[in-house]
């Protein structure tokens, strides 16, 4: 059963995820067309030799990175990668938040997955981040309702994801004021 | 005082939704402990010794007569008709059943309140200082600018999951009453040589187990700048600070590992980045937020002097509530009043429904209907005329709330200690009540002049008894409880963290040991010396000789 969550869908992941550089070979050399390969991520240090032998346009590469790595470390390879996946070991570990924010703010622009045993109550936060698409890990996960995945329809910060902007409108507000006085 | 509109409405009616929700989960098996623990946190619910505690957030320690009586009302529907205010200016009820916790959020909803943020690794409720818009020591009301901050952090999704709790504190007055250099964020309202408002950002102090004064890494950051300045060091913070061990995991550890100056930097760099952003404040916005805490409209009030009252009401303990229990307000004819929450026969901060009731009447009848919350445990009445207060004081010391001790040794600031917190060493509360009995003597208080006696029943220094200037710790000696003492500790003017005087004292030995300190303090101190200016000008030493050659003689 497929646990991605994405585009507010739960959905099958199209991508595979390998660990190394030759699993990547094993899929190049299949005999596939390479247009109709799946696309792969691997872990942030393949990278650079995955796209080597596997150049744009296909099969498609991503990154996987853990907590503790800058985005600067991935900034290099961004422009060629259609997905950077934030692997997570603890749901409480928040680095992914301001991971997926700091992708955004250098202008990668195709999708960010948050993977690991995320409790489906983080979901709403973690799209206000920027993130597109969750991986649950956990045994047994049962999808939540909708009220769990988005329980708040109103925001106090400004610029997010997703969620309506209470200061933009309260600023609305308040220059409409202005222009009628 | 801020009022909600139908956005703000719409949020803690939403997070009620969204906890009620949470709660049924829990109980019917679809969340487990691990998984709901750090969602019950972050809405301010513990699971402590005999009970689940819920601790509710008064924003900057300001309270309308109408929340007040609703906070009655919930003590006794689901409580046991008395809560604990705290030092951080909050309320806590230690008797609630899980159950009802939602139907309690749902009724504090109804007075646009919460507790939001109360616990849990994310930005906790802003606090400031009680005299805010009333002292005279004021450049401005830091008020709004709490309530700004209030917003910007509440369920901020970036920053819900944060290495540690992270608390943010804000003063407007030369006077530090704030405490903003013991906490992960201060701010002090500052103006440039230009005459711009703005502030100077300390980061990186705290109480616990590694007390730590701030540092400046900004001496002035223009108003508007406020939120997205805060917003780049809580990035810096949320990607760096240590995840690997708890009691590492503070802000002020990776900024002590790092260097304050290394650590703005970060800072500086991050903000580049982001000040243009939508965070910038408009002037519109902050006029608006302003326009919330304008100060009431206070009529002409005669002037009159603590003689002249005393002499019209020849009641000689009205005469000492008068002395301790008033402050001077900036506005001739008014006094801020304390409601004494150190009755003797109480532990700090504890306040009964009833009580609660009295100090909402108190309230509508002599100060704007409006009620502060300090740090020290006790509450305020912020505008009273000075023709009122002896009708005042007849009304809070009829319910018992005018114990005249404010800034005394017996307004003990004292967390809940052994007896509720299921973290504690050692209890405090009796400690207090020891402490109480042996200085039952209000003169001898009087004599000793401002005394501030803090004590936490564990490491975690929820008591801040590092910063008192008797300061007193519980801590576990193969299962016996014994305290450590610490003095010099202050927080006001100069911030100094206590010094240990020696080991730790037995149960029964902690108010003699209080005493014989007093003993060496009247002994050495100058003509109106405070009892911490000694200290600092002797140092410990003549104090350790007190204490523990005395007790061996
Ligand atoms: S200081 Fe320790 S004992 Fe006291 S309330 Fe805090 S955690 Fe509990």
């Amino acid at each position: 059963m497929s646990q991605l969550y994405h585009n507010g869908q739960w959905t099958n992941d199209p991508w595979l995820h390998l660990d190394s550089v030759d699993d990547l070979v094993d899929q190049l050399d299949s005999g596939t067309d390479r247009r109709f390969l799946r696309p792969a991520t691997l872990p942030l240090h393949h990278v650079g030799r995955a796209l080597a032998i596997a150049p744009l346009p296909a099969p498609k590469i991503g990154a996987r990175i853990a907590p503790d790595t800058a985005i600067t470390q991935v900034a290099p390879f961004l422009p060629l990668l259609g997905l950077v996946v934030l692997e997570v070991d603890r749901f409480e570990d928040g680095r992914v938040f301001t991971q997926a924010r700091d992708l955004r703010s250098v202008g990668f622009a195709e999708e960010i997955r948050v993977r690991g045993p995320i409790v489906a109550d983080q979901i709403g936060a973690l799209l206000a981040c920027s993130v597109d698409s969750i991986d649950f890990t956990q045994q047994g996960f049962s999808k939540p309702p909708s009220q769990v995945t988005h329980p708040f329809s109103v925001r106090y910060q400004p610029g997010l994801g997703y969620g309506f902007d209470i200061r933009a409108a309260r600023r609305n507000q308040l220059r409409n004021k202005e222009n009628m006085s | 005082m801020y009022q909600y509109d139908t956005y703000d409405q719409q949020v803690v009616d939403q997070r009620v939704a969204q906890f009620r929700l949470q709660t049924e989960r829990y109980l019917n098996g679809d969340l487990s402990e691990e998984e709901f623990k750090p969602l019950r946190l972050m809405n301010g619910l513990y699971i402590q010794l005999h009970a689940p505690m819920l601790r509710i957030a008064i924003p900057y320690g300001l309270l309308s007569s109408r929340q007040m009586r609703a906070l009655a009302d919930i003590t006794r529907r689901y409580d046991r008709s008395y809560g604990h205010f705290t030092t951080r200016q909050n309320l806590q009820i230690n008797w609630p059943r899980l159950e009802d916790v939602p139907d309690i959020l749902a009724d504090l909803a109804k007075v646009q309140m919460h507790a939001i943020q109360t616990s849990g690794n994310c930005i906790r409720n802003v606090t400031t200082d009680h005299l805010s818009g009333i002292a005279a020591d004021e450049l401005e009301d830091p008020r709004p600018w709490a309530e700004l901050i209030r917003q910007w952090s509440t369920l901020h999704p970036e920053f819900s999951f944060l290495p540690r709790k992270f608390k943010i504190a804000i003063t407007g007055a030369e006077r530090d009453r704030a405490a903003a250099k013991v906490h992960d964020i201060g701010l002090r309202l500052v103006r440039s040589a230009s005459g711009k408002t703005g502030f100077e950002v300390l980061v990186g102090g705290g109480l616990g187990r590694t007390p730590i004064i701030g540092v400046v890494i900004r001496d002035f950051l223009p108003q508007q700048h406020l939120l997205s300045y805060l917003e780049a060091i809580l990035r810096v913070y949320n990607r760096l600070g240590r995840r690997d061990n708890k009691y590492k995991a503070r802000i002020k550890i990776l900024v002590k590992a790092m260097g304050g100056r290394e650590f703005a930097e970060l800072v500086e760099q991050e903000w580049a980045a982001i000040r243009g952003s939508r965070l910038l404040l408009g002037e519109d916005e902050i006029e608006a937020m302003k326009a919330h805490f304008r100060p009431p409209e206070l009529p002409p009030a005669l002037s009159l002097s603590n003689d002249e009252l005393g002499d019209a009401h020849q009641n000689s303990r009205f005469s000492a509530w008068l002395r301790h229990n008033t402050h001077p307000h900036k506005v001739t004819g008014y006094r801020a009043a304390y409601v004494s929450l150190k009755h003797p026969d109480v532990p700090p901060g504890d306040i009964t429904a009833e009580q609660m009731d009295v100090v909402a009447k108190a309230a509508d009848d002599y100060s704007h209907g409006l009620i502060r919350t300090t740090h020290s445990q006790n509450l305020l009445l912020g505008d009273v005329a000075e023709q009122d207060l002896y009708s005042l004081w007849q009304t809070l010391d009829s319910a018992g709330l005018a114990s005249p001790n404010i800034n005394t040794l017996s307004d003990i600031i004292c967390c809940p200690g052994l007896d509720f917190c299921s973290l504690a060493n050692a209890r405090s509360i009796p400690i207090a009540k020891q402490i109480n009995q042996l200085f039952d003597d209000m003169d001898y208080q009087y004599d000793l002049g401002e005394l501030k006696l803090k004590m936490s029943g564990c490491m975690n220094a929820c008591g801040h008894h590092h910063v008192g200037n008797i300061g007193i710790l519980g801590v576990d000696k193969k299962g016996e409880e014994w305290y450590q003492i610490t003095i010099g500790g202050s927080v006001e003017r100069e911030a100094s963290l206590g010094k240990v005087i020696g080991p730790a004292v037995p149960f029964d030995e902690v108010a003699n040991t209080v005493e014989r300190l007093l003993g060496v303090y009247i002994e050495q101190r100058l003509e109106d010396e405070r009892f911490v200016d000694t200290v600092k000008r002797i140092g410990v030493k003549p104090f350790k000789e007190g204490v523990y050659v005395s007790a061996l003689s």
